[in-house]
């Protein structure tokens, strides 16, 4: 492989892993490497040069085709999985893996001693461990037959989440809005959607809704042994970040 | 009496139960016009202030009883609580309704003996009947198999939850016999005899019939309460192993005893919940279930408890300084689970890792391993790095290890030797103390 060269300018794209895709492609093309890669939301006025990249989607499936072919589905999920997290200059890390992933072959995934390697492992299970924690913490209220759950994460968990409660409550309506980014998945008869969203207003619980709210402290108050008190533990296991939107912590 | 009393009195009575898992059955989907999913790992959905998990509705269908067991909030002697029956409609109502909030995972049901317990069998049954018929209810449920109780109803309560459990409740038939004269040995094993045939029976049908109903799919547990009665941990600890051996329980959970009653045979009433030697039992159960420890190797009759400042296994890996140090290298996974520091995840990830690339210290602290620990227990390409500093400091938390320094009674002095054996370089893994 050539030498590619250290560039100062920076590549912009929509924030779709398709519109990354062709980022690599324009990179691997013009055999340089950015100095960073930004999605349009993240990107503001700075003085490095800007390079628009509009998403091609021929472009991006000749990459997304090279993945699996070149190192393995392991690697593709992890690329995949890596642009929901919340890692800083994650797109880099993981331009960065793909050139590794080239030379290295279906092994990539398993150079966990390798710097990027292991950078995008670890940022992937601190979203799967996320995922997990809300899988539990989320609370819906009841509307009529709609379910609203207000939640806000780190990463962007609505991908992983939504087929959880799709599996679950596969009858029933249901909203989650992800307040840090602004989307909100919306499931209904089998099917979910997820999409941006500028912010929603919930509606006022009902008296049934209050009812089973306040039932659900008072058990949350109840079965905790007083004698075996415990903030610190209860801390590190549900940090506060999580409480925001839920019932049992709430005035 | 509204539901909001009867919650109230119902989890109260329960709340000592420490069984909170909802694990064990593999996940599958709500089925066609139901509500309702399990998960293989299990969820969490809340904690309690005590740090103690919540992932079931954990309440008793009803906290009459008609024992009297010494230690049990629920004796029949017990003047100073409400007593209150849930209406197995009234429960199943509730089940559903904090579960489509994902307030829980489930149901767990326990109970009182109201009137007999063939009775109060029959009274748990009609609550699952509803959630699982009615309501086509899918999520976790675990039931308590009432010892005593007829076969053909704890076959229909195994049909209809997850898991289920029969609480040993004393770690020895002495105890038992004493604290809770209703109940015998016996009684207690029976069921979860019954429960495990029941459980490789059905193991055998699914093998040749697909769809046969599941008996317990996500097995049994049980629970003991630590500190209410004499038993050494060691003994407990073999229990546990036999417990696991005999009965094939998936869990064995300890509850450090929490004086509810002011008699002479318990603990007086002021006296803090063993809470200290519950955690190192369940850090030795831990060993004993994903680290290939026996009990016999955590803890002998030459020194039958605990080590109140380290954990068993640093403690074993100090005990044994034959074993060590172990090569990051070449060391198979067994042995590398054995090392301070390294986890079951850090350990897999060094089997994985070293296939491409011959690791050292730093490699080895990417992955995960905790280098503070582990650096006096293994080598790896570059040459160890142990300074003269202090192994069991190392070893301790900062809070351990002060009160160690604190502590004042006798048996800490051969404690405070150690450093100093420790210091002598050229015999660093064989002047390791013997007895902890």
């Amino acid at each position: 492989m050539a030498e590619f060269s250290k560039s100062n300018i920076i590549y912009i794209y929509d924030g779709a892993f398709e519109g990354f895709l062709c980022c690599v492609f324009e990179s691997f093309t013009r055999k340089e490497i950015p100095s960073d890669i930004l999605s349009q939301k993240d990107a503001h006025t700075n003085l490095l040069e800007q390079f628009n990249i509009t998403t091609d989607i021929k472009k991006a499936n000749r990459v997304k085709k090279s993945i699996p072919q070149k190192m393995g589905f392991e690697a593709f999920a992890l690329l995949e999985n890596t642009l929901l997290t919340c890692l800083k200059h994650k797109e880099m890390f993981m331009l960065d893996f793909m050139r590794l992933g080239y030379k290295a072959g279906s092994k990539i995934t398993n150079m966990l001693d390798n710097n990027t390697v292991m950078t995008l492992t670890k940022a992937v299970k601190q979203m799967a461990n996320e995922v997990n924690k809300f899988t539990g913490f989320i609370r819906f209220s009841v509307h009529g037959d709609l379910l609203i759950s207000k939640i806000k994460p780190k990463n962007y968990v609505l991908r992983h989440i939504a087929p959880h409660f799709a599996a679950r409550m596969p009858n029933e309506k249901f909203v989650i809005f992800d307040e840090t980014h602004n989307m909100i998945c919306a499931y209904a008869k089998g099917r979910y959607a997820i999409s941006e969203i500028s912010g929603i207003e919930l509606p006022k619980a009902d008296n049934e809704e209050q009812r089973y709210r306040n039932l659900w402290k008072m058990f949350h108050d109840t079965i905790a042994i007083k004698t075996r008190k415990h903030p610190n533990c209860q801390m590190t296991l549900m940090p506060k970040r999580y409480r925001s939107n839920m019932t049992e912590f709430q005035p | 009496m509204d539901i909001s009393d009867k919650l109230q009195i119902l989890a109260d009575s329960a709340k000592y139960d420490a069984a909170c898992t909802s694990s064990g059955t593999a996940g599958a989907a709500a089925a066609i016009g139901g509500i309702g999913s399990t998960c293989l790992a299990g969820v969490c959905h809340s904690f309690a202030a005590d740090g103690r998990c919540i992932s079931l509705l954990k309440v008793l269908q009803t906290n009459i009883c008609i024992y009297d067991c010494k230690y049990c909030l629920n004796r029949k002697s017990n003047t100073k609580i409400k007593r209150a029956v849930f209406k197995p409609e009234e429960l199943a109502d509730l089940t559903i309704q904090f579960y489509k909030r994902n307030y829980i995972e489930g149901l767990f049901l326990s109970s009182g003996i109201i009137k007999n317990p063939d009775y109060t069998c029959e009274l748990i049954i009609r609550t699952l009947v509803i959630l699982r018929k009615t309501y086509n209810f899918g999520g976790y449920i675990h039931a308590k198999a009432i010892p005593g109780a007829d076969g053909s109803l704890l076959r229909q309560i195994g049909l209809l939850a997850d898991r289920m459990s029969v609480n040993i409740e004393m770690p020895s038939q002495n105890s038992l016999a004493l604290l809770a004269p209703d109940k015998s040995k016996d009684a207690i094993l029976k069921p979860m005899e019954f429960i495990k045939e029941n459980i490789n029976e059905n193991m055998r049908d699914l093998t040749v019939y697909k769809k046969a109903p599941k008996f317990a799919p996500a097995g049994q547990s049980t629970q003991m309460i630590i500190g209410a009665s004499p038993e050494t941990d060691s003994h407990i600890l073999k229990l546990t192993e036999s417990l696991y051996k005999k009965y094939k329980l998936k869990r064995v959970f300890f509850s450090a005893y929490i004086p509810v009653s002011d008699n002479s045979m318990l603990p007086s009433p002021d006296t803090q919940p063993p809470l200290l030697r519950e955690h190192r039992l369940y850090q030795a159960d831990w060993l004993m279930r994903f680290y290939k420890f026996r009990a016999d190797e955590i803890l002998d009759d030459k020194s039958p408890n605990f080590n109140p400042f380290l954990d068993p296994k640093c403690n074993w890996a100090l005990n044994h300084p034959e074993f060590f140090p172990v090569e990051a290298n070449k060391a198979s996974y067994a042995q590398l689970l054995r090392v301070p520091g390294i986890g079951v995840i850090s350990a897999q990830r060094i089997i994985i890792a070293r296939k491409h690339n011959t690791l050292d210290f730093n490699s080895l602290k990417k992955l995960g391993v905790t280098l503070k620990r582990a650096k006096y227990f293994i080598v790896c390409k570059d040459a160890p790095t142990i300074k003269n500093d202090n192994i069991l400091q190392s070893l301790m938390s900062a809070k351990e290890f002060n009160m160690y320094k604190d502590a004042k009674f006798p048996k800490q002095l051969d404690f405070f030797e150690m450093p100093k054996l420790l210091r002598d370089k050229e015999h660093l893994w064989l002047n390791s103390p013997k007895a902890i």
